[in-house]
């Protein structure tokens, strides 16, 4: 008999559902260099706000949060004065990784929480508590009301921007609206999943689905329920194997993946 | 009399379709092209604009809709649009070139129309778009996704997005070029049947597909070497300063002339 926790099954769905439409969203918008570096910048917002926490008492979630959008700014900031998209990318990554690495280790060496460090690498969802379930249920809805009305548009600007230009809509909002809920709900799955898991769930379940599906209504339907299966199975299997949580899903998601490909062959 | 003159000056004002250009210059980078062109464009009727690969036939046309930033100024039907695509987008139909590497997701071929129609706040079911479908024979590939069309059935699916809201000015982009030639006679028999009504500016690396049916034709090469009916335009000097070589036009094929093997 194993102990199931009916935490971990609403962290890992809700999870899953946010990582489904991010990623539908991210290959609607040809986002997927941009997407790659942001768990990069989920983890140095996380690292920096358990040192603004210690310094200034603000709660880490908040700080998290605010850190991660004040970045994405500055790679919307890039953007707007002119430099490529690519280009703009692998100066933001670069950057990230770097603070990263710095903060990593003024955190190990300054502050004794050494193991809550290493959860934001591969995620806890199995030592969650039910105000991180409560948090995890805030970010999931801000960052679902933020992306969903608004994929067909994203589709429409991925696919043609002059057309969309030209008929008087305002990009620059669904640009904002984009890289804003990108930066929340991936710092705010950082626990639950973690930095290793979240390169594998940004990308993964949009490409799988748009392999396959052959309408943008099935291809939303598919990465849904395509993420759910992968997190909840990989959930199972971790149970049952006492592996990490994180490195089941991945592999699952990585299996759904090739079965993709070759069924696209 | 007087009130009947004025009415009529008017009625014709709405009916014209005008596209004028004074002082285009366009930079990239340290290049300028089209430095400082100015000119006008009237319909109904065919203009097609010509030039290598490079010659700037795209800038030109997103230029005219204010989605490149220029020099100087673009107005359409009287409307300063120079930068403002909102602008050009309210008399001009877009027909661009989207090959397949521009569909990173599935979308049908009802969804792209409907979604379109519904960013313009235009209804998905009137009668003109009804009409447009059937002209275009986009009924028995509605649901069908964009990416498994031939590149003829997306060129009619981008042109029905177009005149969708019944524009009076429609620009196409190479609208040929990624059309196998079973496909080619269709859509060239559209445009010059659209061109009756419209004004139509089209691009094309290959003057000859509508060289005697284009009411203008504007050669390029970095800038507007020439400009003016096919006749005066598609000569062989003309032809030498844009594509490099001597090129002359005989029954809609372009022909070398080789003046060693001729003397």
């Amino acid at each position: 008999m194993w102990l199931i926790d009916p935490r971990w099954f609403i962290v890992i769905s809700l999870s899953s559902i946010v990582f489904a439409m991010m990623s539908s969203m991210v290959l609607s918008r040809r986002m997927l260099f941009l997407a790659s570096s942001l768990p990069h910048s989920a983890l140095l917002s996380a690292l920096l706000s358990i040192i603004i926490e210690r310094a200034s008492g603000l709660p880490s979630q908040v700080g998290s949060l605010m850190m991660s959008v004040a970045l994405i700014s500055l790679f919307s900031l890039m953007i707007s004065r002119g430099l490529k998209t690519d280009i703009a990318t692998a100066i933001f990554l670069s950057m990230t990784v770097s603070l990263t690495a710095i903060s990593l280790y003024y955190v190990l060496t300054r502050f004794p929480i050494a193991g809550s460090v290493w959860s934001y690498f591969v995620g806890d969802p199995l030592l969650v508590t039910w105000e991180d379930v409560i948090y995890t249920t805030l970010i999931s809805v801000i960052t679902l009301i933020m992306i969903i009305p608004f994929l067909k548009e994203h589709a429409l600007i991925g696919i043609d921007r002059d057309f969309v230009k030209l008929s008087g809509v305002n990009i620059s909002f669904y640009d904002a609206i984009a890289v804003i809920s990108l930066a929340i709900g991936i710092v705010g799955m950082l626990r639950v999943v973690g930095f290793i898991l979240e390169h594998i769930m940004i990308l993964l379940p949009g490409v799988i689905t748009a392999s396959i599906a052959k309408s943008y209504r099935s291809f939303l339907i598919y990465a849904s329920i395509i993420s759910l299966i992968g997190g909840l199975g990989g959930l199972v299997l971790s149970i049952m194997t006492s592996l990490a949580p994180s490195g089941c899903i991945g592999l699952l998601m990585l299996s759904f993946y090739v079965v993709a490909i070759r069924r696209g062959r | 009399m007087y009130l009947v003159h004025i009415f009529i000056n008017v009625s014709y004002h709405m009916c014209t379709m005008l596209v004028e250009v004074e002082g285009l210059r366009v930079r990239y980078g340290d290049e300028v092209i089209f430095e400082g062109e100015s000119f006008k464009l009237s319909g109904p009727g065919l203009i097609l604009i010509i030039g290598p690969n490079g010659a700037g036939k795209t800038t030109l046309m997103r230029s005219l809709l204010g989605l490149v930033r220029i020099d100087g100024k673009v107005f359409i039907n009287g409307v300063d649009a120079t930068g403002r695509p909102e602008r050009a987008g309210r008399f001009v139909g877009y027909v661009p070139q989207i090959g397949p590497q521009d569909l990173t997701v599935p979308i049908s071929v009802i969804e792209l129309l409907s979604s379109s129609l519904a960013l313009r706040k235009l209804p998905k079911g009137s009668e003109h778009l009804r009409e447009i479908m059937d002209l275009l024979g986009l009924r028995e590939i509605l649901n069908l996704p964009l990416s498994s069309l031939s590149g003829g059935q997306r060129q009619r699916v981008l042109l029905a997005r177009a005149l969708a809201p019944d524009p009076p000015i429609l620009m196409m982009d190479e609208p040929i070029s990624s059309i196998d030639p079973a496909g080619r006679e269709t859509i060239i028999d559209l445009i010059l049947d659209l061109s009756k009504e419209k004004l139509v500016i089209l691009s094309s690396h290959d003057p000859a597909l509508f060289a005697n049916q284009a009411k203008e034709v504007i050669a390029l090469n970095k800038r507007i070497v020439s400009m003016g009916p096919p006749e005066e335009v598609l000569n062989e000097k003309v032809m030498r300063e844009v594509y490099g070589r001597s090129l002359i036009l005989i029954e809609r094929c372009l022909h070398v002339v080789d003046y060693h093997v001729a003397y």
